[in-house]
């Protein structure tokens, strides 16, 4: 575990590491212009397995949320796919509130679709993120 | 007929004279005694340590004719010994002489003044501008060879005033400096012997200027003692008392000072002319000699120094970090992909080193690397991408370096698509 991460977890500082905007942005390892949310997520169900269940998904839905009000669209998915991923590596989920994050990614899907329709790798993320997240791909309707 | 002349400056006194040793002999050969007294210093003073070389005054037993400095060492006009003032005919910018200008050279029968007008530097036949230690091409704003001093004075060995000459100084392309901020290191003009000493002061004597007037301008004298004293430069008392003596001649820098000084003001800045991007230096091939110091895994091999990555460079990375960008054409993002050399990373592996002691040794946050399985990216013909040294610091790089800060040598490549034959993604086995 890096102690940094789980200090500002403790902190309550849980939502800007998982954003990574500003001070909180850390470099990927391979994609370093984007923040290594693999990271950041790892950190916090590392986090959640110390009994911080309950807080750590509720940073993670708030930074979602955060991510998306902030036109962030493509950081949110990827946000989102790598707690899916990890979720699977680490056996450890979130007790997530699906409901209200599937609301809020199809608000966003219906607010970037000229982006979606323009960006072939966006649509092509978009398509892993609901592969992944059967409730979101029943409410946007993909076949 | 031999001419003789006598530099007066700090630094670049010894590349100034010799740079206009040759040209005065075959140009100025009508002289019998010359002089040049060099310009303003980088606290923006005059008759101090003239720490820019800026040529401040020529001076022969016809005349003398000033040379009029703005702060970056511009010779922006001169006044001959009739108090003429003659503007230059170069417009001048930060990183050279102006598009719609013209830059004469001493061949084509331009003054010594004209020829130098960008910050004292004369122009060669070629169009090259002969800093001193290198060659600059004013068309890019770029030095033509990499900077003798390595990583510790520019960070991509080319550029001009690391990047910003407007604020930014480089008296002979060796060590940038803000304008301002004092004395640059440089070649500081230091007589080797005490017989070049006393050949100073014998020749400033030969000129008329005794010893008296030597001792006349204490203040300059004492100024250059303390530059000489603050900057530890290991000069000697003497050396610094002839040449400040030399620098600051009765009748032609008093005369010319008080002009300089007010042109000074009303010149402070150059003009910005563009912007110019500061790519990374792209590093050398196999087959060129390195002998850069920050390449601790060279060896030599065939009289060749060999370059760390010779052998080709790998990335280490995650599945898991992979799994996110599935739908990526490329590995790395659009600014490229950090390698080290594969040899370097088959040596840490081979050393048994656990993914914590990798995430030390490649400069990765703590857990980086901790999710999924470990990967490792091989780049064959690493050159063939643009190998380039990482521009600016970050939490791979150590900056001036060149390397992680876990000791390895470190580059940077356009990003690689994933179906490039040239790039072979793999599992690390046992970690």
């Amino acid at each position: 575990m890096n102690a940094h991460f789980q200090r500002l977890f403790s902190q309550g500082k849980a939502v800007d590491v998982l954003c990574g905007i500003g001070d909180y942005f850390t470099p990927g390892v391979t994609y370093r212009e984007e923040h290594d949310f693999v990271l950041a997520v790892g950190e916090l169900l590392d986090w959640a397995r110390t009994g911080h269940y309950e807080s750590a998904a509720l940073a993670f839905d708030s930074a979602v949320m955060t991510l998306l009000d902030l036109g962030r669209f493509e950081n949110a998915l990827r946000l989102i796919r790598s707690y899916l991923i990890l979720r699977k590596e680490m056996q450890t989920s979130l007790p997530l509130d699906e409901d209200r994050l599937v609301s809020g990614c199809c608000i966003a899907i219906r607010d970037a679709a000229e982006q979606l329709s323009s960006n072939e790798e966006l649509r092509n993320l978009l398509l892993l993120v609901i592969q992944d997240f059967p409730q979101l791909k029943a409410r946007i309707g993909f076949p | 007929m031999t001419a003789t002349h006598s530099g007066a400056c700090k630094s670049n006194s010894r590349k100034a004279r010799q740079g206009v040793q040759s040209a005065f002999s075959r140009w100025v050969n009508a002289l019998v005694f010359l002089l040049l007294a060099i310009g303003p210093d980088l606290t923006g003073s005059f008759g101090a340590f003239n720490g820019t070389g800026g040529l401040e005054a020529v001076i022969s037993p016809t005349g003398t004719i000033g040379a009029i400095n703005d702060r970056f060492g511009n010779l922006v006009a001169s006044v001959s010994a009739n108090q003429t003032l003659a503007w230059s005919r170069s417009k001048l910018g930060s990183y050279g002489v102006l598009p719609n200008s013209e830059s004469p050279t001493l061949e084509q029968g331009a003054s010594l003044i004209e020829a130098s007008a960008w910050r004292t530097r004369r122009t060669d036949p070629t169009g090259f501008i002969n800093m001193g230690a290198r060659h600059y091409e004013p068309t890019t704003g770029r030095f033509l060879s990499a900077d003798p001093l390595g990583h510790s004075s520019s960070w991509n060995l080319y550029d001009f005033a690391n990047g910003d000459a407007v604020n930014g100084f480089d008296a002979d392309g060796r060590i940038a400096t803000g304008v301002g901020n004092g004395v640059v290191l440089g070649d500081y003009y230091q007589p080797a012997t005490g017989a070049q000493m006393l050949g100073q002061v014998l020749g400033q004597v030969a000129l008329g200027f005794t010893p008296a007037g030597i001792a006349g301008d204490v203040r300059d004298a004492t100024a250059a003692l303390g530059e000489v004293s603050n900057n530890g430069l290991g000069w000697r008392t003497g050396a610094g008392v002839a040449m400040a003596g030399v620098a600051f001649i009765p009748g032609a820098g008093d005369a010319v000072k008080g002009v300089v000084k007010g042109i000074v003001n009303a010149f402070p800045t150059a003009t910005v002319i563009r912007t110019l991007p500061t790519p990374a230096p792209k590093l050398p091939d196999v087959e060129t000699k390195w002998v850069d110091l920050n390449v601790p895994d060279a060896k030599t091999e065939n009289g060749l120094m060999v370059h760390p990555f010779s052998g080709g460079g790998t990335h280490i990375t995650t599945s898991v970090s992979l799994a996110t960008h599935t739908e990526s054409a490329t590995f790395g993002a659009a600014d490229g992909l950090f390698l080290a050399p594969t040899r370097q990373i088959d040596g840490l592996l081979a050393s048994g080193a656990s993914r914590s002691q990798i995430e030390i040794t490649l400069g990765l946050n703590q857990g980086s690397l901790a999710q999924g399985t470990l990967m490792r990216i091989d780049i064959s013909n690493p050159f063939a991408r643009t190998l380039s040294l990482p521009t600016s610091g970050n939490i791979f790089f150590r900056p001036g370096l060149g390397m992680t800060w876990g000791g390895l040598n470190e580059g940077i490549i356009t990003s690689p698509f994933k179906n490039d034959p040239g790039v072979i993604l793999q599992p690390i086995q046992g970690l």
